[in-house]
Order: structure tokens, then C-alpha cells, then sequence
């Protein structure tokens, strides 16, 4: 829990969140002429859809949860791809093991902050990758247990 | 009564989606349209393909050799029809709908949904998911190849009650290997492997005369691609399988992939702020994932995780980069674990705005932005070109090849040129080592047009017309060339798509 409080702080702190909210010219200009696509009689759908503050928020906290999820940004690059494995076998026993469900709702929490303070942390998404090392441990144990 | 009518509803609300402006959108022809359109053309005015070939099993095409089934089926409707790319894409659109039915009567086979109102919310998020909408409006094989195979793939789980559908299942999967590249891969590996899975409950002495018929259909039906194997063509996509592309799982397996953004680099498969499933839906994705692999010893959960795994592997192994039609396949177990999802999740009216949400954002992304921002992927264009080739018979056309060869194909579609004329004037190296794949040729030849790089030194020639996108000739080669801008195609934004240049020569020239 103090690891976990930790690596939370250091999260948010490391990360530049004004960045994952603001739009450069060329997205602004991109979503003024995307508007201008829309059918005359569907106009304020189109400024609603492609303009308005609002909606673009909710787009970027979309994108950084999708972001806080995706595979590639962990296994690959960070973390070599076998790896992936022993952290699925470790997820799904965090899942389904009552004794593990603080961690799950810790992971869920990280993954709900990650989407909101977004991915441009300066050292990465190290409150995730705390989590998948942990996984990685579970599943491991469990399959040498098996063994 | 009140399923059949559910059914309905949902086929009613899809044949919308699917119908719905289907010549416009996509804007354009794709490569793989016009080809497949073109000889489904020469077959029906000629029997033979555009190299002259009489009734081949494969298509050579633009050097894919294609299996030919959709160019026969849709020659036989051009005759009926007349061509043209309402009726090309017809043919996706009546086999998406077909699919939907039997997505239906498979997740109602597999059993596993606690409340009967997920088998019609898992059928209804299927139909109308961008990946099933974007597949069912196009116009070349890959749409049909996934129906046959994804009824054959139903058909095989039946067997293991019902081992008569055995006979079907192989009839179906064969059949498939005769409509796209990825069956004839992706078929013999999933009756094996599904063989092998399940060996207990299919090598039994009660099933041995359906497996004896079954085997026999198998033989038969494979003949002809038995025939083939002798020849390269029939091997030409093994080049691309490489074992270290295996790295590139991740892409295929990240929700970012599936309900996000989709990172294929071809354009012509990707709807903007689309990806292949609505992004909400990841939710009951990752419930469902934790349901199937709790189950994953029953003999559905058995079945889901093969075909899962099934789906993607050869599509992994047969590029390196992400390509969103090859795992077409996946859309099957993919949506059942979604149901699983939905079902776990209960009966919540959250499935109303989120449908209602569904709907605008298709609506938003493959209506409005699509049939805009595609355009050029889907080359949007070519028909005005073909219409101004047709205006200037007389006269010698360069149509610049250089970032678009193929374009050649596009051209003879929309000119509906007489097939009986072009195999007269293709090079008749490749007819005569049809069969031995040839590297395609950057440069094409037809009637009074000339599909190829711009050559500055010799087209020069008086008279002239040049036709190039906005990257062809720039205002200073114009007046170094001496060459009059006398048409502007223009995209659907506005922006400049090809122009058409008339070399003026200068005086005394």
C-alpha cells in the first residue's frame, strides 16, 4: 500500500498533465475543418463532435486510458514480450483470488489515474509497470508451484 | 416467432448500415475492387482473365493470383446486372448479413449466455460494429472468404454434437480456400488443429462413416488446389511468412488495437477515430476474457481460445506490419467473449445511451469523416480521369504511375475497356508465363493511354496530355516543358487530386 501510495505520488508528479490537455494549431485547425465536413443540417452535431472543450476532454481521457492499457507500450519496449505471459498468469489469479482483490483495486485505480493525469510521464508509466512486475511475480510463483 | 423476429429486427437495422449510400461510400474504387470487378467483366464477355488466361483457378491480377470464386460469382451477376460498384459491393454486403445470422446461431450453439437478451445484444453490437460495417461495403473477396469460413467454423463446433455437420464443415472450409488468400492458409490449419483439439469427441468408432465421407469431400473438393501446388503461383504468399514477425502480437492483442485507434499503415482500412470495435465495449471485453478463461476447460472455452488463437496466428506470421482485414476471422470468438462480458454485467439500461453512443459515432466516423478523409486512399478521382480519356480518344494520354502503378487497373475499370482488346495489347510475356509469377510491371499499356513514370526527356511530343497528381509537375517543370494546365480534378476537401497538363512545345519547336 506505501509502495503503491509511492509510485502514485511519483506518477503525478513526474508527469507533465497540462500536456495531455492541450491542443496544438494544427489539431485546432484539424477539428475547424472537420466540422466544416459535416452536412449542413448536422452542423451542431459537428461543432458538438469535433469542437466543443467538453468533448474533446472526454476524447483525450479515452485515449490515455487506452494508452494506459495498450500491450505495446509495456511488452516490447519496456519489457521483453515473453514476459507477457507470466503477467497474464498473474492477472488472472489476482482476479479470481479474494486474497489479492486490494491489488486489483489498486491496478484499477492506477489505470483510472493514469487515464486522467495522461502518459506523459518523465520516467514513463512506472505505477503500471510497479504493477505488471508484481504480476510477473505471481504468475511465476504460481506456475512454479505448478511445477 | 419472437426470435425470428429479433433476428429481423437486428438484419433490418445491418442491411441499413450496410446499404445505405454503398456506391458513394467508401469515396472511390479500391485496387483490389476495380481488379476483381475488371475480370469478373472479361470473364463474363470473354471467359478469360485480362492476361487472356481461359478460366483460371487463380487469378493473377496485379501478381496476388487471387483464388477466383468472387470474380466468377460476380461475373455471373454482371450478366444479369451489368457491372458496376453498387453490385461489386452487394456481394459483401448480402454475406455480412448472412454472417450475422450465423454469429447468431453460433454464440446460440455455444451455449454460454445466462440471459437470452445478450444472445440479441451480443448479435445486434456485431452487426453493427465498425469492423462488420466497414467489411460488408466493400467490394472484393475478403468479406465472403470470412462468411464461408465462419460457417464453417460453426459448423465444425455442431459436429462435436451432431457429427453428420462434419461432411459440411470440411465442405465449407474447403470452399473458402477457393475465395480468399487467407482460407487457403487459415482453413487446413484450423481443421487440424481443431482434429487434434478435440480428438476425443471426433476419432470415435460411432463417427467413422462421417469421417470416411468427410474425408472423401475434403479430397474432392481439394483437387484443384492440389493441381495448383505444382505451380508458384500457388505458394506466392509464403514468401511473406516469417517467423520473426511473431513480435508483432502485441499489436494484434492490445485493446488499443481493437477498441482504440487502428495502426494499420494502409489507409484504404481505416475509418478516422475508429478503430475495429466501439471503445466502450472493452469493458464487457475484459470481463468476458476473465469468464472464458475461467471456462476455458469446457469444450466452448476449448473451442474460443482455438479459434481465437487460430484467427490471428497466420495473420501474425504473414507480415510485419499490423494489418487489420487478415484477422477478419477474429471478429467471431472476439464478439462472443464480448457476450460473455455483457452477460456477466447483468441487465443494466446503460446499454441504451451506449448503443444510442454506438450508433452517432459510426455515424460521425465512416459517414461524415470517412468518405473525406479516405478519399485518396480509396482513389478517389480515377473516374474523372477515365472520363476524360474517353473525351480525348484521339489523342496520346501519359497518366503518371509512378507513386500509383496499379493505376492501370483502375483505368480499365472505370472506362469498362473491352477486355477482348486489352488481352490483345498486354504484354504477351505474361501470358505465357502466367502461372510463374512475373514481377509486376511499373508500366502499363492500353488503347491511347499510357500508365508509367513521366519520362522528361522523351514526352515532349506536341499534342500531348499528361495527367499527375499535384506531385507530377510542378510550376517550373510546366513552363521549363512548356506545358498548359487544362483540367484540375479536385478532392472531395478541396484540395488538388490530379491535374492535366497538354504539352504546348514552344515556338519554333
Amino acid at each position: 500500500m506505501v509502495i503503491w501510495l509511492g509510485l502514485l505520488g511519483f506518477q503525478v508528479w513526474s508527469t507533465n498533465v497540462g500536456q495531455a490537455y492541450s491542443l496544438t494549431p494544427a489539431e485546432v485547425d484539424a477539428a475547424i475543418t472537420r466540422m466544416n465536413v459535416y452536412p449542413r443540417q448536422a452542423a451542431k452535431m459537428g461543432y458538438l463532435l469535433e469542437v466543443k472543450r467538453e468533448g474533446q476532454i472526454v476524447n483525450r481521457i479515452i485515449g490515455n486510458f487506452f494508452t494506459a492499457i495498450d500491450l505495446n507500450e509495456y511488452f516490447g519496449q519496456r519489457l521483453p514480450i515473453v514476459l507477457f505471459i507470466p503477467t497474464m498468469i498473474g492477472l488472472y489469479f489476482v482476479v479470481w483470488e479474494k486474497r489479492w482483490r486490494m491489488m486489483l483495486v489498486m491496478f484499477v485505480i492506477s489505470i483510472g489515474v493514469m487515464a486522467v493525469i495522461g502518459p506523459y510521464g518523465k520516467y514513463g508509466p512506472v505505477l503500471i509497470l510497479g504493477f505488471i512486475w508484481g504480476l510477473i511475480g505471481i504468475g511465476l510463483g504460481k506456475t512454479l508451484k505448478v511445477i | 416467432m419472437k426470435k425470428s423476429l429479433g433476428l429481423g429486427f437486428i438484419l433490418v437495422i445491418a442491411a441499413f448500415l450496410y446499404f445505405y449510400k454503398l456506391a458513394e461510400i467508401p469515396s472511390g474504387v479500391y485496387v483490389d475492387e476495380a481488379s476483381v470487378g475488371y475480370n469478373a467483366y472479361s470473364i463474363f464477355r470473354t471467359g478469360r482473365d485480362e492476361y487472356g488466361q481461359l478460366l483460371p483457378i487463380y487469378f493473377r491480377l496485379m501478381g496476388s493470383y487471387s483464388p477466383g470464386f468472387q470474380i466468377y460469382l460476380l461475373a455471373g451477376l454482371t450478366r444479369v446486372f451489368g457491372l458496376g460498384i453498387f453490385l461489386m459491393r452487394s456481394i459483401a454486403v448480402v454475406t455480412m448479413l448472412g454472417s450475422v445470422v450465423v454469429f447468431y446461431l453460433f454464440v446460440r450453439s455455444l451455449g454460454i449466455y445466462r440471459r437470452e437478451e445478450t444472445y440479441w445484444l451480443t448479435t445486434f453490437f456485431y452487426a453493427i460494429l465498425p469492423w462488420s460495417v466497414f467489411s460488408a461495403r466493400q467490394g472484393y473477396e475478403t468479406t465472403l472468404g470470412f462468411f464461408v469460413f465462419s460457417m464453417g467454423a460453426y459448423l465444425l463446433f455442431r459436429s462435436l454434437k451432431y457429427p453428420k455437420y462434419l461432411m459440411w464443415a470440411v465442405a465449407a472450409l474447403s470452399l473458402s480456400t477457393y475465395i480468399s488468400h487467407n482460407q487457403r492458409f487459415l482453413a487446413p490449419l484450423f481443421l487440424t488443429g481443431f482434429c487434434w483439439l478435440f480428438r476425443r469427441e471426433v476419432f470415435v468408432k460411432k463417427n467413422w462413416g462421417v469421417l470416411k465421407a468427410a474425408i472423401l469431400v475434403g479430397i474432392v473438393a481439394n483437387i484443384p488446389n492440389l493441381v495448383m501446388t505444382g505451380t508458384r503461383a500457388f505458394w506466392i504468399k509464403n514468401s511473406q511468412f516469417n517467423p520473426e514477425n511473431w513480435r508483432i502480437v502485441m499489436t494484434y492483442l492490445s485493446p488499443k488495437t481493437i477498441f482504440f485507434s487502428n495502426p494499420d499503415i494502409d489507409m484504404q482500412h481505416t475509418i478516422p477515430e475508429l478503430s475495429l470495435a466501439y471503445n466502450f465495449l472493452v469493458v464487457p471485453y475484459l470481463i468476458g476474457v476473465f469468464g472464458f478463461l475461467k471456462n476455458r476447460k469446457q469444450t466452448w472455452g476449448k473451442f474460443l481460445g482455438f479459434y481465437f488463437v487460430m484467427a490471428i496466428l497466420p495473420a501474425i506470421l504473414a507480415g510485419q506490419f499490423y494489418n487489420s482485414q487478415r484477422p477478419l476471422v477474429l471478429i467471431f470468438p472476439l464478439m462472443a467473449i464480448i457476450g460473455v462480458g455483457i452477460d456477466k454485467m447483468g441487465r443494466q439500461i446503460i446499454w441504451v445511451p451506449l448503443t444510442a453512443y454506438a450508433l452517432v459515432t459510426l455515424w460521425r466516423s465512416y459517414f461524415v469523416l470517412f468518405p473525406v478523409e479516405r478519399a485518396r486512399g480509396w482513389n478517389w478521382g480515377y473516374d474523372q480521369i477515365a472520363e476524360f480519356i474517353e473525351a480525348n480518344q484521339e489523342k496520346k494520354i501519359i497518366v503518371d504511375g509512378t507513386r500509383n502503378p496499379r493505376a492501370y487497373t483502375l483505368l480499365l475499370y472505370h472506362l469498362r475497356y473491352l477486355p477482348e482488346k486489352y488481352q490483345m495489347e498486354v504484354d504477351p510475356y505474361f501470358r505465357e508465363n502466367y502461372w510463374q509469377a512475373p514481377t509486376p510491371l511499373d508500366s502499363y499499356y492500353f488503347g491511347n493511354v499510357e500508365v508509367r513514370p513521366v519520362d522528361w526527356e522523351k514526352d515532349t511530343r506536341q499534342g500531348l496530355l499528361i495527367v499527375g497528381d499535384a506531385l507530377t509537375i510542378s510550376e517550373s517543370q510546366a513552363s521549363e516543358h512548356g506545358l498548359i494546365k487544362l483540367k484540375e480534378i479536385v478532392g472531395p476537401k478541396g484540395e488538388v487530386f490530379f491535374e492535366v497538363y497538354e504539352v504546348a512545345g514552344f515556338a519554333g519547336e
